[in-house]
């Protein structure tokens, strides 16, 4: 009986030993390194999401690659919504600091993108809540870097930062 | 007799440790600091400016915890540390005058009308407490709630120590340092047969010697 009770106790202890260095670990290397997200909603569609609400695609977050807020135009990021801090949304990065984008669907047809924000949208257009809707964000919102598509498994694939040219600024700050 | 004991015990524990190279702990200790407890729940920060006055002088050390955020529990006339706008890599230190829906009085001292506005959903309006001095909402507009990194609970008494940039950014790396290595001092890791913190010899312990 005291043999049980002592096997038990010992197990107890080292499973708490574990866990109070396992769940802070885990914790940080999924908000610091990188995490996997399901994608919803169809703003991203072809690149994410083509079949809909039949299988939404599950991504790789990077969050790593963004540590210093260098993002380039193109590249697939997740970021905090600025109209619910609850949400993350996932759109394609237009335009950088300094560009001037030709929108569609905002109040201005020219913007200016102020220092510090960029400019975001997604592929959907007409379908998309992204930066026609709310305006330049703040790069400070920025959460992660998509970098690949791990399910389904026939969507295998490396998300490419490219910028549909339709899409590229009207003037850039290098020029 | 027993209390020290167990300090030379765990001291030599710590040592062993040291001798058998347990820096796997330490190395997974370090990163369970890092994002838990200080830098994740809690921080430190320098404040430079005089942006806050009176309230939080140039130079003074305020402590932020990053769980009011999380759970959405600002509230207006709290101070926040939160990232500014226009430069991702710097924080800003305001007091927090609207949340979402508030109406604000917008107006610079160059204006001679006043004009009024509504704070959109999902950002707050921050002023500093010294109104002359402060660069806040007022000139760059309200900033999205996911911005702010955490609210200011606690101050320091700047008038004990006038704080450089150096010897703060060696206290706050020392403070987290030191936090990590107490933690990995008191956890046992291995019970090589010393005095541990669920140790029977404790139970024993006769209550008269305390």
């Amino acid at each position: 009986m005291a043999q049980s009770q002592g096997w038990v106790k010992r197990y107890f202890k080292a499973f708490c030993k574990g866990f109070f260095v396992a769940v802070p670990v885990a914790v940080t290397f999924l908000d610091r390194v990188a995490c996997v997200a399901r994608v919803e909603g169809a703003s991203m569609q072809p690149s994410l999401n083509p079949g809909g609400s039949q299988s939404s695609d599950v991504v790789l977050l990077n969050h790593w690659k963004v540590r210093n807020f260098e993002v380039q135009r193109g590249d697939i990021v997740s970021l905090v919504s600025p109209k619910n801090p609850e949400q993350k949304i996932i759109k394609r990065v237009i335009a950088l600091e300094g560009d001037i984008v030709r929108t569609m669907g905002h109040k201005n047809r020219y913007v200016k993108v102020p220092r510090g924000h960029i400019w975001v949208e997604g592929d959907h257009h007409g379908h998309s809540f992204d930066s026609n809707s709310f305006g330049p964000v703040s790069l400070g919102l920025l959460h992660a870097h998509a970098t690949h598509i791990l399910w389904p498994p026939e969507r295998w694939q490396k998300l490419e930062s490219v910028l549909p040219p339709e899409r590229l600024p009207v003037q850039s700050k290098e020029a | 007799m027993l209390d020290t004991d167990l300090n030379l015990d765990t001291v030599t524990g710590l040592r062993a440790s040291l001798r058998t190279g347990d820096t796997m702990m330490l190395a997974r200790l370090w990163c369970s600091g890092w994002g838990t407890g200080w830098h994740g729940m809690w921080m430190d920060w320098l404040c430079s400016g005089p942006s806050m006055e009176p309230t939080i002088q140039n130079s003074d050390v305020v402590f932020a915890e990053n769980l009011s955020r999380h759970f959405y529990g600002i509230q207006r006339g709290d101070i926040v540390i939160a990232k500014s706008p226009s430069d991702p890599k710097s924080n800003i230190c305001k007091r927090v005058i609207g949340l979402e829906g508030d109406k604000i009085l917008t107006n610079s001292p160059s204006d001679f009308f006043k004009s009024r506005s509504y704070v959109p959903t999902g950002h707050v309006w921050l002023e500093g407490d010294n109104l002359q001095n402060s660069t806040d909402s007022r000139y760059y507009g309200p900033i999205p709630y996911g911005l702010i990194r955490g609210r200011i609970f606690f101050k320091n008494f700047p008038c004990l120590i006038n704080f450089h940039e150096l010897l703060y950014t060696f206290l706050h790396c020392s403070c987290w340092h030191i936090c990590t290595l107490f933690i990995w001092m008191i956890l046992p890791i291995k019970n090589r047969g010393m005095v541990t913190l669920f140790s029977s010899q404790r139970k024993k312990k006769p209550p008269n010697e305390r």
